[in-house]
């Protein structure tokens, strides 16, 4: 075994640190599905009338629908009968301040490393938290308040900021948009929901958690993220999952409008349960998200980095309607063991002088594949629209799998669109150099690997890329960095 | 199965042969291409059949008003095998006469089991068609001219090539669709080239059928070790022509070049897919498609290169770069890497455009009119392609050609 | 500080270095000519560790320690340092970041403390006078979008701040303009003293007439087969190495 088959070996062994399982009451529906589970959720959720017959409507026309096969993704099919759609911690009450909050849930933040504490007093970002299906707490309310914010759970804006939910909710993304969007529709628990009002300058990152932690649930958020003219908001969220035999299923909704001269950032670092080193477990990753510019001058920027969940199955996008809008796609997904990931972005040109640019950096090791899906649309009334793309691909070990389908459709005369992708591997004469100079291979791969996604870690905000870069070694290697 | 297969069902009974009994119902079963498919997302194969071609085999009994002097004009080569409507003539054909040499007309019918519609249709309805042995250590000097070429047949022309090149071997072909009458014609061919172990194969394929062609082609390559095999498509002109070129890169260090340029105007529709799998180690494939879109034109390229496991220290390069002179142009691309092996270098790039202010600003300032700067411009753009046209009469004539048809002198 | 007796090494069974042998102390200049294809590049990467050579009999002795033995992070360490003829690039890794793992990794081996921050940006900023680096290099990548002088520019300013035992300069004058010859060679008189030594493998003469050589050899079919002082570089500059064609 050479020095390389070393380092990899000891990735394929480490574990995934997130694994635990928080002893907690839970309150949940039966498993499966129908309309009555629907009912159930709705009413626990104290909605109005409209929000469940727009549920219902969602489940009516998944019930036609079938799942998608196209993606480069191989998995058992879903048991759509075998998940349970609700499960909450018990009681399930408002809390007031965090000294209510379960102490098993505050030292579940603990270890995920989210004190809520800590973020309240050092770093300003507000936080909100889904645990399995409901938002347990979010923090800075007031804070926000005062600037006309509203940033609470989804089931709190359907109760208190119903108009806002009902303008803006499946305007991105419609409940028939795709399968997983329409079960999302349907049974959808929490999630988080955001508006800053016209001119307003969000203070702070705004942060949402998500965590799965019962067995056999599924979780369905829905978060709506509304910038009105003029208002900037930046926004971060993460995700975590037990260590458990099973595949869980999440499917998820984020609808992004951005109005007249808005900008939003949505940064995204995502590390479901990605299943043991011999592929058992794991978290399969359906997730709708979508933008809009809406208006002239609006700009949309994603920035994800992916390293868990066992299948993942996701193209945050941009519809780029508003004249001279912007839409900025920033990608690091990691696979490794037998992790799948199909993953890109849509960028649709509609407007006057839009501009996209897409930088995907993906890192297969293991057995794993990875694959970026994009597609590039310039619509013919997008006069002198831009993209620029950028797809590179890094393959550690010869197992792995690397892929590529940028899909580009130009339909006028005077949009330039530039695609360029790359497969590579960590050249030995590249890892010779840095032993040159004193440093060992394991810190050297380490280094390269940070290297090779700088691009898109210097796009996310400081208080996430110190996190994103420790993900990253942990999901490539035991004790890289 | 849709009503559409049912004129294929018909026409069973005519068929003789078991083989081609086995394609026609493989065809059957796949059932006729649609938008809906992956393959076919961009390109309405229905639009074909709307022009009222029949599903039947040839008939070697019909005549033709094209003369010897028509193949003259447009030959370069004393090397030419002509197909008309679909019928290949003996009469109009010549080769260099090379006791290493064999050729026939022939189907060829095997039986075949593809999830290819076309293929399969070609197999079932093709009574013609070259099957050539270029023997070990053999060098053909000139280039072998291939003509398909058809005066108003409504039959669609079915016609299946098989090419074999020995050890060592060096030969050049360039093969010319021409549509001598403005009725629609329709030409679905498929060639399977093999090229031995350190064979160098070049094959120029040139679509120049005008208005009322329409044109299916499916080429398959099979590379031995250190062989070269360089395949270039020109589709100067046609409704709608569809290119799928596939190679299988077999033996170590061999290299497969693909080049293309696509020169469409009006409502003409150019849908070009390569497929490239490198199944060994140490090859290389590059391949440089271009086109230039004015008109209502739409382009689609479809370029796929796979890398297996095996094929470590593999080099393939892909491009695809398009040139929008008209605002109601369509341009699909999708060029697509899938990669099994780490030890690799892959790139590939795709870009879309218009030409460049500043060159056009140049050319003017050096006293070069706007339209005459322009289409130097636009020819330059194709040139590249060109350029990499060996056989010097070709190129030449390949220039006029696009010049011609850019409406450019020189 | 080494010794090199009897060298043999092969590369995909082909023997490239055939008994070579060396010996170079404390404060001095060794140079190596020779034409194209005679080992001299992979004399340098033999004695920094690269993989894929093999030794076939021999040995190298470097500060007292069994060179062959040690990694080749672990040679850097001990302070043997290559001038790479062809620097990587490495994208999205800044010079700084690089250098400031370099010699903290350096430095652990030796049971240090990492440096200081503060004193790392001081000395940058005083290493890059020496061969005349812009400001902006710190956070750039190493090497990327460099020119070829600059990537040899780097080099030398990696052994500046890295100031190793012993330096094997890898043809580092090649391709290099006057001035960009003279900023590198600068640097190497800069560094020297009594305490190190360096190996400086050329091609050509006239990097000898800025780096003043102890001891010019002449290498040739993978050994060294005449040893002389600075005058045989010039001679070899007027006769060529015909006169080891004989040899052979």
């Amino acid at each position: 075994m050479n020095e390389q088959d070393a380092i990899l070996d000891e990735v394929v062994n480490s574990e995934y640190k997130y694994g635990f399982v928080t002893n907690i009451e839970q309150e949940q529906a039966p498993k499966g599905l129908n309309e009555d589970i629907i009912r159930f959720i709705s009413a626990k959720k104290e909605e109005p009338e409209w929000m469940l017959e727009w549920r219902l409507k969602a489940y009516r026309e998944w019930l036609k629908m079938t799942e998608p096969k196209w993606a480069n993704v191989h998995y058992p099919k879903v048991d759509f009968q075998d998940v349970i759609y609700y499960s909450a911690p018990k009681p399930k009450k408002e809390l007031s301040s965090l000294d209510e909050v379960d102490p098993e849930l505050l030292k579940t933040f603990e270890k995920l490393g989210i004190s809520l504490d800590e973020q309240k007093r050092l770093s300003g970002v507000a936080v909100d938290v889904v645990f399995d299906s409901v938002s347990v707490k979010t923090t800075f309310q007031e804070a926000l308040k005062e600037r006309g914010i509203i940033f609470c759970s989804m089931s709190e804006a359907i109760r208190n900021h119903s108009d806002l939910v009902k303008k803006y909710i499946g305007t991105v993304v419609p409940q028939k948009d795709n399968f997983y969007a329409a079960l999302n529709s349907a049974v959808f628990s929490d999630g988080s929901f955001c508006y800053i009002p016209k001119g307003v300058r969000c203070p702070m990152e705004l942060s949402t958690y998500f965590r799965i932690n019962s067995a056999g649930s599924g979780q369905f958020e829905r978060t709506l993220l509304i910038a009105d003219e003029g208002a900037y908001v930046s926004y971060l969220e993460g995700c975590t999952a037990p260590q458990r035999d099973e595949n869980q299923l999440h499917a998820a909704v984020v609808e992004l409008i951005a109005l007249d001269n808005a900008e939003i950032k949505y940064s995204t670092v995502q590390n479901w349960y990605p299943g043991d080193k011999e592929g058992k477990g794991g978290i399969y990753n359906f997730v709708t998200k979508r933008g809009i510019c809406k208006g002239n001058n609006a700009k949309i920027s994603w920035t994800q980095v992916e390293t868990g969940s066992a299948v993942t199955w996701k193209y945050p996008s941009c519809i780029l309607a508003g004249d001279n809008s912007i839409g900025e796609f920033y990608s690091v997904a990691v696979t490794n063991h037998y992790q799948q990931a199909d993953t890109g972005t849509k960028m649709i040109h509609i407007g006057k002088n839009t501009k996209s640019r897409i930088v995907s950096k993906g890192i297969s090791a293991g057995k794993s594949q990875n694959s970026y899906r994009g597609l590039v649309k310039i619509h013919k009334k997008a006069e002198n629209a831009r993209n620029f793309s950028q797809c590179d691909s890094l393959l550690m070990g010869d197992q792995c799998g690397a892929h590529t389908f940028p899909y580009i459709e130009v339909s006028n005369n005077n949009s330039k669109v530039e695609h360029e992708a790359t497969t590579s591997k960590i050249g030995e004469d590249m890892l010779f150099y840095f032993q040159q100079r004193g440093i060992d291979e394991e810190t050297a791969v380490a280094m390269i690997v940070n290297g090779f996604c700088k691009e898109v870690m210097d796009h996310l905000p400081m208080e996430f890329a110190v996190e994103a870069r420790k993900l990253l070694e942990i999901s490539l290697e035991g004790s890289v960095g | 199965m849709n009503l559409d297969t049912d004129i294929l069902e018909k026409i069973m009974p005519t068929i003789k042969n078991s083989h081609q009994q086995h394609s026609l119902q493989n065809a059957i079963n796949i059932g006729f291409p649609t938008m809906k498919q992956e393959e076919w997302k961009y390109t309405y194969y229905n639009k074909i059949l709307q022009q009222g071609f029949s599903f039947k085999t040839a008939e070697h009994t019909q005549t033709s008003s094209i003369t010897k002097e028509f193949i003259d004009a447009n030959a370069t080569s004393s090397n030419r095998i002509v197909f008309i409507n679909g019928i290949f003539h003996n009469e109009f054909s010549s080769l260099v006469n090379h006791p290493k040499i064999n050729f026939w007309n022939s189907n060829n019918a095997t039986e075949s089991n593809t999830v290819e519609f076309l293929v399969e249709i070609n197999n079932a309805l093709s009574t013609d068609g070259i099957f050539l042995e270029i023997g070990d250590h053999v060098i053909v000097d000139e280039p072998i001219e291939i003509f398909y070429l058809s005066d108003n047949n409504q039959a669609i022309i079915n016609l299946k090539n098989k090419i074999i090149v020995g050890k060592n071997a060096q030969v050049k072909f360039a093969e010319y669709a021409i549509n001598t009458q403005q009725a629609p014609t329709y030409n679905n061919i498929v060639t399977s080239i093999n090229v031995a172990e350190n064979a160098n194969v070049e094959f120029y394929k040139i679509q120049d059928g005008g208005a009322g062609f329409y044109s299916t082609d499916n080429t398959f390559v099979q590379q031995a070790a250190k062989s070269v095999c360089n395949i270039t498509t020109l589709s100067l002109s046609g409704e709608i022509i569809r290119n799928v070129l596939q190679f299988d890169i077999n033996g170590e260090r061999a290299a497969a070049h693909m080049n293309g340029l696509y020169l469409l105007q009006q409502n003409e529709h150019v849908d070009n897919r390569t497929l490239v799998n490198h199944n060994v180690a140490n090859c290389e494939s590059f391949e440089l498609y271009k086109g230039i879109l004015g008109g209502t034109s739409t382009g689609v390229f479809n370029g796929k290169i796979v890398v297996k496991q095996a094929a470590q220290k593999t080099n393939a390069f892909q491009s695809n770069r398009n040139l929008m002179l008209s605002n109601d142009a369509n341009i699909y691309t999708k060029p697509q890497l899938e990669i099994f092996a780490d030890d690799v270098k892959c790139s590939h790039g795709a870009t879309s455009s218009q030409i460049e202010d500043s060159e056009l600003f140049y050319l003017q300032a050096r006293g070069i009119g706007k339209t005459t700067a322009r289409g130097l411009l636009v020819f330059a753009f194709g040139e590249e392609i060109v350029e990499m046209i060996k056989p010097e009469a070709l190129k030449i004539r390949m220039e006029k050609r696009i010049a011609e048809l850019l409406n450019i002198e020189f | 500080m080494l010794k090199i007796n009897n060298l043999h090494v092969s590369i995909d069974n082909k023997e490239i270095l055939k008994g070579f042998s060396l010996e170079v102390n404390k404060g001095e200049i060794h140079a190596i000519m020779g034409p194209n294809g005679t080992g001299k590049s992979t004399l340098g990467n033999v004695l920094a560790g690269k993989e894929g050579y093999v030794i076939t009999e021999g040995t190298i002795e470097f500060d007292g320690k069994n060179l062959l033995e040690l990694e080749a992070h672990e040679r850097a360490q001990a302070g043997l340092f290559l001038a790479f003829q062809y620097p990587i690039e490495i994208p999205g890794v800044s010079n700084a970041n690089f250098l400031k793992a370099s010699i903290n990794e350096i430095r652990k081996s030796k049971g240090e403390e990492p440096m200081p921050p503060n004193e790392f940006l001081k000395m940058m900023r005083e290493k890059m006078e020496l061969v005349e680096m812009k400001k902006d290099f710190i956070s750039r990548a190493v090497n990327q979008g460099f020119s070829g002088g600059e990537k040899k520019r780097n080099e030398i300013f990696q052994m500046a701040m890295l100031n190793p035992k012993l330096a094997v300069l890898d043809e580092t004058d090649s391709g290099l303009d006057i001035d960009a010859m003279r900023i590198v060679a600068n640097g190497v008189n800069k560094l020297h003293n009594s305490e190190n030594a360096f190996i400086v493998i050329t091609h050509y003469q006239r990097l000898l007439d800025y780096i003043i050589p102890d001891f010019v050899h002449v290498m040739y079919d993978g050994r060294i087969v005449k040893t002389g002082d600075k005058s045989l570089a010039l001679e070899l500059e007027e006769k060529g190495y015909e006169e080891f064609e004989l040899i052979k």
